[in-house]
């Protein structure tokens, strides 16, 4: 029997098998869901926690600014477990090209090449130091490593106080062995510092050695018993206070310890500074007196020069008196000397003429005596030729007689000769005639051409004509003796002749020589009585000359006169010449002298000047170290003892940053239970309530059997308990262990720990698994009760069907009538099954809020950054300055302020921390208004309206009046840090994402605090051109005047990872989402289709098309499904508002709007989902026979 | 040729290993305007017969033909289609769409096919114009059947198919219905099959078609049939 209904429930269960899986889903995602998020926060803490206690890291971090001494860690050993004094400082160091904000850890451990007994690091690559100037380093935000194995870092020459800080190490070169992985620093938002960026790029964990420093800055130390703790919770944190109070305690004398010997060394090094300056003090003085004198004797030697310069001149100055005196002198005698000449002239004139005609007449006599002798020879001459001539008349008598003789015997033998001469040429032709006549007849004869007889007759005439030849030769030779004859005579008469010419020619030239004589003669005589006429001629001119020359001659015996005085001056002047060159070069001299002494003056005038100046300087400098000194002194004396700062994890960025962002998912977790219980358990009645339907005839045959309602009760609720109970069992386990990995695994991101571990949390499960089962089988009870109430009869027979209902909607006609057949029939159905309308528009509009509730928070984180820095708060570099002062007179910082190339905009405000019950609050008030709403946007939230602030009003930030309560109009009491009360009127309420703040006009400061402001802060915006923000930032900290600078950039890209990682936990609602949805609609769709077969199964008999007649059920889910999608973006709204209050910390706002395509991409997952499960169950419309209809009722 | 032709029509059922021939040879001829009954026990291969004609089934061997159009030949798509507007059918549990009332029930098919009557002029036809705006759970059996019966003839089909008509009502409902019919049939010349089990019914009918064990016994053809009125069962 039991066995049977066993098999009846085992056959039931397995026909209904979709509907069972359908209750099983919802309950697994529901519960692990739940589970999944419930368990997110605790795994990601143990996770950190175990990193935590792995690594010995420290619970509690003392800090003291004198430093920390051995004794000082000693004294703490006996109390704590482990105790470790290090030494950290935070400064730039550099590799090449780059320089970091660095925090440097002095380990002693790594000098004994040991992990550090506190705060041991994870070495991913590399190995431990080996030598003082090896180091490790960890790059704070884990993924990405600023510095590589081998990688040499220095201390940058870029540090403000760079000399102290070589002071401080004695290695400044570390060369990178290892990459190292530190639970000190386990979030990727950098820790702040006061060097470079305002943000540690790098940790350094270098041996102790490294440094020279003989007092440690900090002791890390652990707490008995807290390593057993988890550090995320209350119980650790009260270990650790009521431990940090006993190491308070132990500080407090330890601290006082040491100030005494920090005093003490500090009054020393005073001291010293004391003798120092007064050595110096006196080194100055004597240096001072030194140049003095120096100066002195300066002007002593320029007075000497001066003298001697006098005397010099003096002397050239007598010198050229002498002179004038000689120059007169000279000038006197040579008037003298011209005076005589003048009154001596005529007298030596007359001197000078007699001389000259005693002259002339001696030259007189001399000519005439030579004129006289000539005369003489003359007469002599003249006689002789007179006898020569009558020589010649006789000569010239004999010769003309012998003359005659000669030419007669010439004419007789000429005649003679002439006539032989005629005969002989006339013979000497005929002879030749005779000759020729003999050759022609020779020549006839020897040619034989002749006849004998005419031979002969030639030879006769031949012999004739030789015989008379002869005769004639005979003849010629006659001739011949005659003429020679003839020519002897001719050559006598020649010689005749020649003699006679020849006395001819003597005779002529003798002649030619008596006339000449003649001639000479005459010339002479001529000669003769010219000379004596020019010699008188020339007395009587010269004596005439000499009256005539008389003025010339008195002119020159003046002039020669004058020159002979002149002459006689020439030495006396010459000499005076000389006197005058030396003279004048003496001047010279002495002039050059005198410049050279002006000079002299001037630079003693120079000296003198710069003497006062350096001696001025020199006190000024004195009086400065003597100022310095003395307040050293008196700050000295002012110190105060200061105690131990003592930290605990909390303190720690890293840690601190996974605590909020841990415990944010579990904010988020608590809605979604009840909204996934509360789907679950419609599902489950709906699936219940139909199960049981279907089943009413066997529910009612059991029945009559006699089975009890309880069994049959029985049946369901196990039914509904066992798909519940496994649903549940496998979504906590499945939640358990993928869902926090997944959302875990976004936060841990941002940090450097290890994967998160998944831990199964019985106690939740304990709860959840329990509370699922009875949420389901309470479903089921209630869909069973009704039923099982009826009579087994009434069971059997089929149910009645639901009578069709007119809907309200039909009231409204006008509506009602524009509506097609199926779509009247369709809101029929939808208001026919109110459970399953229930179901379907929860399940949906879960899963649309869902959606919208993800994308919001996405949307909400990314506005954080976007609006905060886009559209509030313009500024790109957030800065403090020593003083307000620094922003006027540094001038690398008034400098960059004021390049208008690079910074568009700055404005200067003053601001304070205040508190106001228990929230902490920044005041701002802006020293130009103008300015400052430059770059602030003051805005209403919700309405974007612009906000005012006037001199006179006070403005709080949106997230302030939250917490406060705050309203425009309120007062709000706030309180400064000397607890001093102030009300401030709030008159507005601005959107502010990062950070509460109160903005205050600056009369209305004045008026109510009525302190003094210090304009320190100052907001930045950058120009355009400024690409490099990093090397405008480096540049800006060369200023010492610096404080603390913090880039818009920097946060933004550390929200922009936080807004990628959301994107995962996104996804996971979308899966979700998606699960629900799906669960829902096909169980929707399920149970229509199968309530509806014959209904369906009739329409395809009347000739309905496929998806005429899927549509007949599609309608009614799309129906329910645009208004569950609706109301999801509703429900998504109040449920995105809901976990962002949940995830927001403090000082953070989250945008508090969704972006419209949040929601319209929330309603399309949605309705894909939706659509896909439809197009999934089209088969099972389909499969529908038509049979079916012909079948009776059930 | 006849308006309505099975020719050697064949349908088998496989169960497991055994092969079940629920339509063995049928043959058999309807012409139009008749009022044709098949009539059959329990199991004889009737509902196959209204199966096939009614293009809810199609038939494995032979040829089925209406109005020279080759059913038998239809796809799943034209078989869709000549339900959609060429058979009006009557069902023996009315099928009824709960959620609509009389007239919508009408209108329902109405609005499907191309050619349809008047919904109004169709209740009225069937006597229930007064009962229009009532959900068919306000309506007794005989009334339903009849909104089932005008939702048929509102498509303006070819022939009207009525599985076990009276099956689910009492006597003189049943007969009501049955006048009904016979009345549409004479009075609009429609072709009327009726699919039962009663004898009694044949009576009326112009053409008796006697089916069993999946063949067709018997075809006669009713020279002068009964008014309703006269039959008893």
């Amino acid at each position: 029997m039991k066995k049977h209904y066993i098999r009846l429930m085992l056959r039931s269960l397995w026909k209904t098998r979709s509907r069972f899986l359908s209750i099983l889903t919802i309950v697994a995602i529901g519960v692990g869901f739940l589970g999944g998020l419930l368990a997110t926060t605790p795994d990601m803490r143990l996770s950190a926690d175990r990193y935590y206690d792995e690594n010995n890291t420290y619970d509690i971090n003392i800090r003291a600014p004198l430093g920390l001494t051995e004794e000082d860690a000693a004294s703490l050993q006996d109390i704590s477990e482990t105790v470790m004094p290090a030494r950290v400082l935070d400064l730039l160091f550099s590799i090449p090209g780059r320089s970091f904000a660095t925090r440097v850890y002095g380990l002693d451990a790594l000098d004994r090449e040991e992990q550090p007994e506190l705060n041991q690091f994870i070495l991913t690559e590399g190995r431990l130091p080996q030598s003082p100037n090896e180091c490790v380093a960890a790059s704070p935000n884990g993924y990405l490593p600023v510095v590589s194995l081998g990688e040499t870092v220095s201390i940058s020459s870029q540090n403000a106080d760079y000399e102290e800080c070589l002071d401080r190490f004695k290695v400044t070169e570390y060369t990178v062995v290892g990459i190292v992985t530190t639970p000190l620093f386990i979030s990727v938002e950098s820790e702040p510092c006061s060097v470079g960026s305002g943000t540690i790029g790098l940790v350094l964990f270098v041996p102790g050695s490294s440094f020279n420093m003989d007092v440690y800055t900090d002791i890390f130390l652990t707490v008995p018993g807290a390593s057993s703790l988890n550090a995320f919770e209350q119980e650790y944190k009260d270990l650790v206070y009521d431990f940090a109070l006993q190491v308070e305690d132990i500080g407090g004398d330890r601290a006082q310890i040491r100030f005494g010997q920090v005093m003490e060394d500090a009054q020393k090094a005073l001291n010293a500074k004391w003798d120092e300056y007064h050595d110096a003090e006196s080194e100055a003085e004597s240096e001072l007196s030194e140049a003095r004198d120096q100066l002195d004797q300066a002007a002593a030697d320029i007075a000497d020069g001066k003298q001697q310069l006098e005397d010099a001149q003096q002397q050239i100055d007598d010198g050229w008196a002498q002179i004038g005196q000689a120059q007169q002198t000279l000038k006197t005698e040579q008037e003298k000397a011209e005076q005589e000449l003048l009154e001596n002239l005529s007298a030596l004139e007359q001197e000078q003429v007699d001389a000259l005609l005693e002259e002339i007449e001696a030259a007189r006599l001399e000519n005439q005596t030579l004129i006289d002798e000539n005369l003489a020879a003359w007469q002599a001459d003249s006689d002789a030729l007179e006898a020569r001539s009558a020589q010649a008349v006789a000569t010239e008598a004999a010769l003309l007689s012998d003359r005659a003789s000669y030419n007669d015997s010439l004419a007789v033998d000429t005649a003679a000769y002439g006539a032989v001469r005629a005969e002989y040429a006339l013979l000497s032709s005929s002879a030749s005639l005779l000759q020729g006549t003999i050759d022609t007849l020779q020549s006839s004869l020897d040619s034989d051409q002749l006849s004998e007889a005419a031979k002969t007759l030639c030879l006769a005439q031949m012999e004739s004509t030789r015989t008379q030849l002869e005769q004639t030769q005979t003849r010629l030779q006659g001739l011949e003796t005659d003429m020679e004859k003839a020519n002897t005579s001719s050559a006598a008469l020649d010689a005749t002749y020649a003699s006679l010419t020849e006395k001819e020619q003597a005779l002529a030239a003798e002649w030619a020589a008596i006339a000449g004589e003649k001639i000479r003669l005459e010339i002479t005589r001529v000669a003769i009585s010219s000379g004596q006429q020019q010699l008188d001629e020339s007395i009587e001119e010269n004596k005439q000359l000499v009256e005539e020359n008389r003025p010339f001659i008195r002119e020159s015996i003046l002039e020669a006169g004058m020159e002979m005085i002149r002459e006689g001056t020439y030495d006396a002047r010459q000499l005076i010449n000389l006197s005058m060159a030396d003279l004048q070069a003496a001047q010279t001299e002495v002039d050059e002298n005198r410049k050279k002494l002006e000079k002299a003056e001037t630079d003693l005038a120079a000296g003198e000047e710069e003497y006062d100046l350096a001696k001025k300087d020199a006190l000024a400098q004195l009086r400065d170290a003597r100022d310095k000194l003395q307040e050293a002194q008196e700050e000295l004396d002012a110190m105060e003892l200061s105690d131990w700062y003592i930290f605990d994890r909390t303190d720690n960025y890293g840690f601190n940053s996974f605590y909020g962002n841990s415990g944010k998912v579990g904010a988020i977790a608590k809605v979604f239970p009840v909204f996934f219980f509360l789907v679950a358990a419609l599902v489950a009645l709906t699936t219940m309530t139909r199960l049981v339907e279907e089943e009413r005839g066997q529910m009612g045959t059991l029945k009559a059997l006699g089975f009890g309602s309880g069994k049959i009760l029985f049946y369901y609720v196990t039914y509904g308990a066992a798909a519940a109970l496994i649903g549940s069992v496998a979504g906590i386990t499945l939640g358990f262990y993928t869902l926090p990995a997944v959302i875990a695994n976004a936060y841990t991101m941002l940090f450097t720990v290890p994967p998160t571990r998944m831990f199964f949390f019985w106690d939740y499960a304990l709860i959840i698994v329990p509370a699922a089962v009875l949420c389901v089988v309470a479903s089921t009870l209630f869909a069973c009760v009704s039923q099982l109430r009826e009579r087994p009869s009434l069971l059997m027979m089929p149910k009645a069907p639901k009578a069709g209902k007119r809907i309200l909607l039909e009231r409204i006609a006008f509506i009602w009538k524009k509506l097609s057949f199926t779509q009247k029939v369709t809101c029929r159905n939808i208001f026919r099954y109110k459970k399953r309308l229930f179901m379907t528009v929860v399940g949906i509009a879960g899963c649309t809020a869902l959606l919208v509730a993800g994308f919001g928070i996405r949307d909400s984180v990314r506005d954080i950054v976007g609006k905060q820095f886009d559209e509030i708060s313009r500024y790109d570099l957030l800065l403090v300055a020593k003083e307000e002062a620094s922003y006027y007179e540094d001038d690398i910082l008034s400098g960059m302020l004021n390049d208008s190339t690079k910074v568009s905009a700055y404005t200067l405000v003053h601001t304070e921390n205040l508190k106001s019950s228990t929230f902490d609050l920044t005041l701002y008030v802006p020293q130009k208004l103008d300015s400052f709403l430059n770059i602030m946007t003051l805005r209403e939230l919700w309405s974007g309206e612009p906000v005012s602030l006037t001199e006179d009003t006070a403005v709080i930030t949106q997230k302030l009046s939250e917490n406060l309560g705050i309203q425009v109009g309120d007062i709000l009491l706030v309180s400064d840090d000397e607890d001093q009360l102030y009300e401030v009127l709030i008159s507005g309420i601005v959107e502010n994402y990062i950070g509460d703040y109160i903005y205050m006009g600056p009369s209305m400061y004045d008026r109510i605090f009525q302190k003094e402001t210090d304009h320190r802060l100052s907001m930045v915006q950058l120009s355009d051109s400024v690409t490099d923000q990093t090397a405008f930032t480096e540049a800006l900290l060369q200023s010492e005047n610096i404080t603390y600078i913090n880039r818009a950039e920097g946060i933004r890209t550390s929200f922009s990872n936080t807004v990628s990682k959301i994107d995962y936990i996104v996804m996971v609602l979308i899966l979700c989402a998606g699960g629900l949805a799906v669960v829902v609609v096909y169980n929707l769709t399920n149970i229509n289709i199968s309530e509806r077969k014959k209904e369906l199964a009739t329409l395809k008999v009347l000739g309905f098309h496929e998806q005429e007649t899927a549509m007949y059920i599609y309608r009614e889910t799309a129906a329910l499904s645009l208004i569950g999608t609706l109301a999801g973006c509703f429900l998504g709204a109040a449920l995105h508002r809901f976990v962002v209050a949940c995830a927001e910390v403090d000082t953070v706002m989250f945008g508090r709007l969704i972006a419209w395509p949040s929601y319209l991409w929330s309603v399309l997952i949605t309705l894909v989902f939706t659509v896909l499960v439809n197009f999934f169950m089209l088969p099972q419309i389909r499969k529908i026979s038509m049979v079916e209809s012909l079948k009776a009722p059930e | 040729m006849a308006y309505i032709e099975f020719k050697e029509v064949c349908k088998f059922y496989h169960m497991g290993d055994q092969t079940i021939a629920a339509a063995d040879h049928i043959s058999f001829q309807v012409e139009k305007g008749e009022f044709c009954v098949v009539v059959g026990p329990s199991g004889a291969g009737k509902t196959t017969v209204l199966n096939m004609l009614g293009g809810m089934d199609c038939c494995d061997e032979g040829t089925i033909l209406l109005d020279g159009s080759k059913i038998s030949d239809y796809t799943g798509r034209q078989l869709t289609e000549y339900r959609r507007h060429d058979v009006g059918f009557v069902f023996q549990f009315y099928n009824l769409v709960q959620n609509l009332t009389a007239l919508e029930n009408v209108e329902l098919a109405a609005e499907i096919c191309k050619a349809p009557l008047p919904a109004h002029e169709v209740l009225e036809q069937v006597g229930l114009q007064d009962r229009a705006g009532n959900f068919p759970a306000q309506l007794s059996g005989g009334e339903q059947q009849r909104v089932s019966i005008a939702r048929a003839i509102a498509k303006n089909p070819k022939i009207l198919l009525c599985d076990e008509p009276t099956g689910a009502l009492d006597y003189n409902t049943g007969k009501a219905i049955l006048k009904l019919l016979q009345d549409l049939c004479h009075s609009t010349g429609k072709t009327v099959i009726v699919i039962t089990h009663n004898q009694a019914i044949t009576k009326m009918a112009d053409r008796v078609i006697h089916v069993r064990n999946g063949q067709v016994r018997k075809m006669e053809l009713n020279p002068s049939p009964l008014p309703v009125s006269e039959i008893e069962w």
